[in-house]
């Protein structure tokens, strides 16, 4: 079996820089035909998308095609760019009931410490799967149960080394209120909101202090406390998270919500205080602190002008984050909104619109190719392109398609056709 | 308190049940007219209708004869399909709230072959998620016990007749099931306390040791039933395990194994000729790709998910292209649910066959209506929109494969059990 997953992983290969060296001339590509959804502006029918070695050169309708490059027919095709995750445990996740595969979830219950980089693992064969599916980049969460879990890490999908693939090597700082520090040590929500208010005002002190030795532990607390860094506070019930507002109200970090099963509730005091909340479509009422979740829940946040993006809080189940955004929309939040907070929202979220988010001259050559709308379930997603350089939707489990189905029956289309 | 939050919300996101007293709108005939039909059994009819009377389905055409006193509902534009079937459900053993009280899946711990639990002792038929996968368009459950044991137990085919009891939601011509498990979750169970099953080889001994008794207890009993009054001593004691595995040897049940790997499936496959059983289906069956051909020749059933995998080692190598595959074989394939969330949006589970495996609209339809309905056991009363089987109808408001598809109204026994209408009303009137 684990001979299995290396010989995949192998097949799967390893990324090259798009970008040329010093003294070789930037490749360009040019997509035309194309249906073009750049999210800041309305879609473009028939555009041009030219990609000048990892950055979009141009996008429109009326683009001049430069001599020498390689041109694309986008005939059929539409392209959007790369969706993000905005919480999971992708890149820490392997099967997750194989402890020797999993390095989510560090003991500890207070841990603001860990940090998702240093165990991102780039050659998840998961990863491939999620590009697949249009996902580009992950914020990877250290864990969903620690009270402070760590700093999380917003990445690629795909990259020569950890550093080529982060977006940001430190994205934001996570907390976890309810049921979950249940599992951690704590009996009460009295006793982990204690935990966490501890450190607050242990870090607090710190940032007031001068001359402080490093602290790893407490140092990204002080990074939360000065503005640098976002605190995403995962909380579902309409008290807990009124009690990462009045945290956040109270020592001043920037919050973010994750989850928010009962955020309509509240949506004003959310959007008062611009605090963005990072939903999970398909989330269920199945637990008592998740009771109050509806589907219509984006749409309802969004009507009242708090700032929406998706997320799976996946690894296996990641690639179905966008089939199940169709809830989303079917439950009212308008089409061009689910399409934002797949991409435009989250990089202003966590502070990377300037090169993520939208296909607009001057960012980042990181999107996908479909055949049709990208959110709806029956589109098939043909190419990606990650920092200018294309890859073909391939993963382990497209290899043992190959191996197993198409060898015996050629109808069956291991890989979508171009 | 607790209940009564989650049902509100359960409505909320799904729907309330309607007429759940009475056998309202059952004896008067309800016709859904200019609607697109998909019959399954039959090809779709852009503009057809359906009428149904008493629980059952009266015509399905372009024109129908309409009653006098019909209730009519305009289907224009709207998607008209059988309800779905979902093979592998735990709904109402593990009804919401999660929490420990709630949770009666699994007997495990003591014995890990426990044939004589019976999931309808303990299918809470208040549980809100029922409602909610009505609301996604099923109309028939196989509820199975949790796969700790190797012999999970007796399954139950239920209808979403929703407000009624356990007893009276049993799909009553649907024929016995047993669940059985194989692989990692019993070993999990026993083996990490010392007890057998700690390997796939325990596994294994204890299903073959479990059947040779009960074919030495069949054999006793048939014994003793065969004698002569005069020499007929006592009967043999009653053992309630072995009894419910002798009617297993009989053929009066149908076994469900939960298995992934394809060893698994050969080991089973010989266990089942071994001791003569009737194999129904392999449940999660990841690696049903990698045996098509034998899978198919031999016509044990396959429910598989459509692109779900990956929390276990033995559940890595799945495939979404698996049910294609297996479909093109001619095999008995079925997508299943396992939880609420995927029962709820099967339909769309079954649009990914079509992505991944280029599999046909219809053939894909198949795999959770009529082909769930044959591997259950159950397709000469539902599974398709045809004269004489039961009026379980599902209506959408686009079509089934469309991600921003909703289903609008779910019949059961031609009672709505379901009205997103009347439900976005109640939620109106609610603070």
């Amino acid at each position: 079996m684990i001979g299995r997953l290396a010989l995949a992983l192998l097949a799967t290969g390893i990324p090259s820089a798009a970008t040329a060296g010093p003294g070789q001339p930037e490749s360009l590509v040019a997509i035309r035909n194309l249906r073009i959804l750049p999210v800041t502006s309305p879609p473009i029918e028939q555009g041009v998308l030219l990609i000048r070695g990892d950055r979009i050169a141009a996008a429109g309708r009326d683009v001049a095609i430069p001599a020498g490059a390689r041109i694309i027919d986008g005939a059929g095709l539409t392209a959007a760019p790369g969706f993000f995750d905005s919480y999971t445990g992708l890149g820490l996740i392997e099967v997750a009931g194989v402890p020797a595969s999993n390095d989510s979830q560090e003991p500890g219950g207070v841990t603001p410490q860990l940090r998702a980089v240093d165990a991102y693992f780039l050659d998840s064969e998961l990863l491939p799967l999620v590009r697949n599916a249009g996902t580009l980049i992950v914020l990877s969460v250290p864990g969903d149960r620690n009270v402070v879990a760590g700093q999380s890490a917003l990445m690629r999908t795909t990259g020569a080394t950890v550093e080529a693939a982060a977006v940001k090597e430190v994205a934001a700082l996570h907390a976890n209120l309810g049921e979950a520090s249940r599992t951690t040590g704590f009996r009460t929500r009295m006793g982990a909101v204690a935990a966490l208010r501890q450190i607050l005002m242990q870090a607090r002190r710190r940032a007031a202090a001068s001359d402080q030795p490093p602290d790893p532990r407490l140092d990204p607390v002080v990074s939360a406390l000065r503005g640098e860094l976002p605190m995403v506070i995962r909380a579902h019930r309409r008290d807990d998270i009124l009690v990462a507002l009045r945290l956040s109200d109270e020592f001043g970090f920037d919050l973010v919500i994750a989850g928010g099963a009962d955020a309509p509730l509240v949506a004003s005091e959310l959007a008062e205080r611009d605090v963005p909340v990072l939903v999970q479509p398909d989330l269920q009422p199945a637990t008592l602190e998740t009771a109050g979740v509806r589907y219509d829940n984006a749409a309802l946040l969004s009507r009242a002008g708090v700032r929406v993006a998706f997320q799976s809080n996946e690894t296996t189940l990641s690639r179905q984050l966008v089939p199940n955004i169709g809830l989303a929309v079917a439950y009212g939040l308008p089409h061009d909104e689910a399409l934002k907070a797949l991409t435009l929202y989250p990089a202003r979220i966590f502070g990377v619109d300037d090169i993520l988010g939208s296909l607009d001259a001057g960012k980042e050559a990181t999107f996908f190719l479909s055949r049709g709308d990208p959110l709806q379930v029956l589109t098939p997603i043909v190419s990606i392109f990650v920092k200018g350089r294309e890859m073909a939707p391939r993963s382990y489990q497209t290899d043992l398609c190959q191996e197993f189905i198409a060898s015996a029956q050629e109808s069956i289309p291991c890989l979508p056709a171009r | 308190m607790l209940r009564a939050r989650l049902s509100a919300v359960a409505i909320a996101l799904a729907g309330v049940a309607v007429g759940a007293s009475g056998h309202a709108g059952q004896s008067r005939q309800v016709v859904i007219r200019d609607a697109t039909i998909l019959p399954i059994s039959a090809a779709p009819l852009a503009a057809g209708s359906i009428a149904f009377r008493d629980g059952i389905i009266t015509e399905v055409g372009e024109n129908v004869a309409v009653a006098d006193d019909a209730q009519v509902i305009d289907g224009a534009g709207r998607y008209v399909l059988p309800g779905i079937v979902d093979v592998h459900s735990h709904l109402g053993v593990s009804p919401w709230p999660w929490v420990p009280g709630n949770s009666d899946v699994n007997e495990d711990g003591r014995d890990p072959l426990t044939p004589e639990l019976k999931v309808v002792d303990a299918f809470d038929s208040s549980d809100p998620a029922l409602r909610w996968v009505a609301a996604g368009g099923v109309t028939t459950i196989m509820v199975l016990p949790g796969s700790a044991n190797v012999i999970g137990g007796q399954g139950a085919v239920m209808k979403l007749r929703l407000g009624r009891s356990a007893e009276e939601m049993l799909f009553d011509e649907a024929p016995r099931i047993l669940k059985i498990a194989v692989g990692e979750n019993p070993k999990a169970a026993y083996g990490g306390r010392g007890q057998m099953p700690g390997t796939r080889m325990g596994v294994m001994a204890l299903l073959r040791d479990a059947l040779s008794r009960a074919q030495a207890y069949r054999a006793r009993w048939e014994l003793w039933e065969q004698a002569a009054d005069s020499a007929r001593g006592e009967a043999p004691a009653f053992d309630p395990k072995l009894d419910v595995l002798a009617d297993v040897l009989r053929g009066d049940v149908r076994v469900h194994a939960h298995t992934y790997r394809r060893d698994e499936f050969l080991g089973l496959l010989r266990l089942a000729d071994e001791f003569q059983f009737e194999l129904g289906s392999f449940q999660h069956a990841m690696d049903a790709y990698r045996l098509g051909p034998e899978l198919a020749r031999r016509g044990v059933g396959v429910a598989v998910y459509a692109d779900a995998f990956g929390r276990k080692l033995e559940h890595w190598d799945q495939v979404p292209q698996t049910a294609a595959y297996l479909n093109s074989l001619g095999a008995l394939v079925t997508l299943h649910s396992d939880f609420p969330f995927f029962a709820q949006r099967l339909h769309i589970e079954a649009a990914k066959l079509v992505r991944y495996g280029g599999i046909s609209e219809a053939d894909a339809l198949r795999t959770v209506t009529l082909n769930a309905a044959r591997l259950v056991g159950v397709d000469r009363w539902v599974g398709s929109l045809e004269v004489g089987k039961h009026a379980d109808v599902a209506v959408y408001d686009r079509h089934p494969f469309d991600s921003f598809a909703l289903v609008q109204q779910t019949f059961v026994d031609g009672r709505l059990v379901f009205d997103r209408q009347r439900d976005r009303e109640w939620l109106e009137r609610t603070p």
